[in-house]
């Protein structure tokens, strides 16, 4: 059992879930989501947030079953020892490709917008220790940086007033001038924008009245649509669409307006903020995946996280180009968007069967 | 714990020892351009001036030139730092440069390297040159140097001036969007000054047509609603000057029985600052009238000349598509010259100033 000190109470639910949605996806949905929508993709993300509140909603009636309601047990129960470790893995594995590819994308912005000429293995040694400083002690820590991962890169949603002088109503209008499965396929893409949240499946556990906890949850996942709907707005009256379908990150886009007399280009502060969005994405995904193997292996929390971090260095290095990068991106939103929407209601039904069969039964 | 902190500083300083290495850019080893001019040479080459300050005592400043040329924006800047005492960045350019001649070519592939870096900003000024921007930039000399000299010239031109808002950002979206063309200021020399001439339009990114700067005054209310502008009209029996301009323009496109029709409103308020006779407070309604009319007059002539070219820098086919559905832009650029233009205004006069 988790001792009542090492838990948080039910009120930080609204930063893990908040933190580990808004991440290096901010940096550049607008285009990907607007493959099928247009200019009308911002109502996809609205859909998108709302079919992921509805996935909260199923992964709180999952979790609040359990004793010690996180994925592992709910596994095991479901589908038996041996099953359920291999679907554990699985889970696993799934977080650490989102880690890896969050990682890598944030990596590149870096290089292309920053220093061109970076090492990335030698920038990888000083990100990678301190996510395990991070995740080697306490789950507090990690609330910790996930709270700040809110606080501090928030500033940042002031600097959309500032592309606003260039907005043009024309770009977004007609509203609703695309089919409902246009949009439908734009918010299948937006959802990839949300599925960091997943990790909530592992930390339920950790939470002080875990089931008062889920109002919280709800907050959080509004609060990040709240995000990406400003941010997706904003873009879509500032670009046009023939012009956005060019630009690889958008927001940095926006950015390149900002003019300050002292401060030539907006980006770099930007960058360099909102690694404090990206630094909760990496801790609470890698905690999750560390701990899910300990809890399925009892191999001990830090060596598996060493294990997991020497893993996401291979993995950034042998990632190189934008294509790989691009490509990955893409398998990951499949992967997330069959997880949340097909796995997660499958277990679930499966879950509420086996309950049954067990109370009916000898 | 004494171990993993062992380890994490030998990580650390592993990373900052082997990226201490990076190339480094520092301010008093770089030069930064402030001004490029491109102009077209033989053989589809292309001639490239930059101007870059360097300060020879405090609070001095002078400008250094340098000329090359060659088939790629790139390629030149090779031939430039072949002749800079230090490496020449673009990062803190204030404006972009391209002569006539190159601008009729096409100005596609000199302005999307700029889109492409990331060290550019999009807030930056594109202008075209009257003749060639290599003299340009070679005759003109000041104090605070020739690119802060420009980009306040433009700036304060298009806050208060005739000029309309142009920059790379708005540029860069007529060339890319299907529903409008792009427009940008001409500079020229007058005695070796320079100041603004005239407006040039493009056809996508080729220059087609010019108008005098006198005449931009009546573009920019109808390209934009404008908070500080002014109107000057020389009717037959007086001469009048509104100063402290407002206007908004919205432009409505109706399709009636498969026609387009498209209808400018154009709302003016404003203060009389000069009248060449007595008591201008007697001819208000008059001057209203004329002062309209004669807008009226100036914005049909223009219309008219963007619908003979086939271009559309007011950006009736992004209205378009914004008011009729399903309206294909393809299909309007077909239509866009026979559609009948009305320009509609609405004017008040408010004040005539401290003497009726």
């Amino acid at each position: 059992m988790i001792k009542l000190k090492d838990k948080v109470s039910a009120f930080f639910v609204f930063f893990l879930i908040t933190s580990s949605q808004v991440g290096v996806g901010v940096l550049g949905f607008q285009r990907v989501i607007g493959q099928y929508a247009g200019h009308d993709a911002w109502i996809a993300v609205i859909i998108a947030g709302i079919a992921i509140s509805v996935i909260i909603w199923i992964m709180y009636r999952l979790l609040s079953h359990h004793d010690i309601g996180d994925i592992v047990a709910i596994h095991r129960f479901t589908y038996g020892k041996w099953l359920g470790a291999i679907f554990t893995l699985l889970f696993t594995a799934y977080l650490m490709l989102m880690t890896a590819v969050v990682l890598r994308t944030y990596v590149e912005v870096i290089q292309v917008w920053m220093f061109p000429h970076i090492k990335i293995w030698a920038l990888l040694l000083l990100i990678l220790p301190l996510v395990y400083y991070t995740i080697s002690s306490e789950f507090r820590t990690v609330v910790g940086v996930c709270f700040l991962g809110v606080v501090y890169p928030s500033l940042l949603l002031l600097t959309l007033f500032y592309p606003l002088k260039y907005a043009t109503l024309t770009n977004i209008m007609p509203v609703m001038d695309h089919s409902v499965t246009e949009l439908m396929q734009s918010s299948s893409l937006a959802v990839l924008e949300f599925i960091g949240f997943s990790a909530l499946l592992v930390f339920y556990p950790y939470i002080r009245d875990a089931v008062k906890s889920q109002t919280y949850a709800h907050l959080g996942n509004g609060y990040s649509l709240l995000i990406y709907l400003m941010v997706s707005l904003v873009t879509y009256l500032y670009y046009n669409q023939t012009e956005l379908r060019e630009v690889i990150w958008p927001t940095l886009g926006l950015w390149k307006i900002i003019e300050l007399p002292f401060f030539a280009r907006f980006e770099y502060l930007g960058i360099a903020t909102l690694f404090f969005a990206i630094l909760p994405n990496l801790v609470l995904l890698v905690w999750a995946s560390a701990r899910t193997l300990d809890r399925t292996f009892n191999a001990g929390h830090k060596r598996m996280a060493i294990l997991l971090l020497v893993i996401l260095f291979v993995a950034n290095i042998v990632l190189t180009d934008r294509m790989t990068i691009g490509v990955l991106n893409n398998v990951l939103g499949n992967i997330g968007l069959g997880f949340l929407f097909g796995y997660v209601p499958f277990l679930f039904v499966l879950n509420w069967i086996r309950r049954k069969g067990q109370k009916n039964g000898p | 714990m004494g171990r993993n902190y062992a380890v994490f500083l030998l990580f650390v300083m592993i990373s900052m020892g082997v990226n201490f290495n990076m190339p480094k850019k520092i301010i008093d080893q770089i030069q930064m351009v402030t001004v490029a001019g491109h102009d077209l040479a033989e053989n589809g080459k292309v001639t490239t001036t930059v101007v870059t300050p360097f300060f020879p005592a405090e609070s001095q400043q002078k400008d250094l030139r340098y000329t090359g040329t060659a088939n790629s924006i790139y390629k030149n800047k090779l031939k430039l730092n072949e002749q800079a005492s230090e490496q020449l960045l673009d990062a803190k350019m204030m404006m972009s440069m391209y002569n006539k001649d190159l601008a009729k070519k096409g100005l596609s592939n000199y302005v999307r390297y700029l889109l492409r870096d990331p060290s550019i900003g999009n807030a930056l000024y594109l202008a075209v040159v009257e003749d060639s921007s290599e003299d340009f930039l070679n005759t003109v000399k000041f104090s605070k140097g020739v690119g802060k000299y420009m980009e306040d010239l433009m700036r304060h031109n298009v806050k208060h001036g005739p000029l309309p808002m142009s920059n790379l950002k708005t540029f860069s979206s007529g060339l890319i969007s299907k529903g409008q063309d792009p427009f940008l200021p001409v500079f020229g020399l007058k005695k070796g000054h320079p100041r603004v001439k005239a407006l040039a339009f493009f056809d996508e990114d080729k220059l087609v047509a010019t108008i005098p700067i006198e005449k931009a005054s009546v573009f920019k209310k109808l390209y934009e609603s404008v908070e500080d502008g002014q109107y000057n009209i020389a009717a037959s029996d007086f001469k009048a000057s509104i100063q402290n301009m407002d206007s908004s323009r919205h432009i409505n496109v109706v399709q009636k029985n498969g026609q387009i029709e498209v209808t400018i409103n154009v709302q003016m308020d404003g203060v009389i600052r000069e009248f060449s006779k007595d008591r201008a407070s007697r001819y208000l309604t008059e001057i209203e009238k004329k002062v309209q009319k004669d807008f009226r007059k100036n914005a049909k002539r223009l219309i008219d000349r963007f619908q003979e070219l086939g271009v559309d820098p007011l950006g009736i086919g992004e209205r378009a598509k914004e008011q009729i559905r399903d309206v294909q832009q393809k299909k309007f650029k077909d239509v866009y010259p026979d559609i009948p233009i009305t320009v509609k205004t609405d004017m008040v006069l408010t004040e005539y100033g401290v003497r009726n």
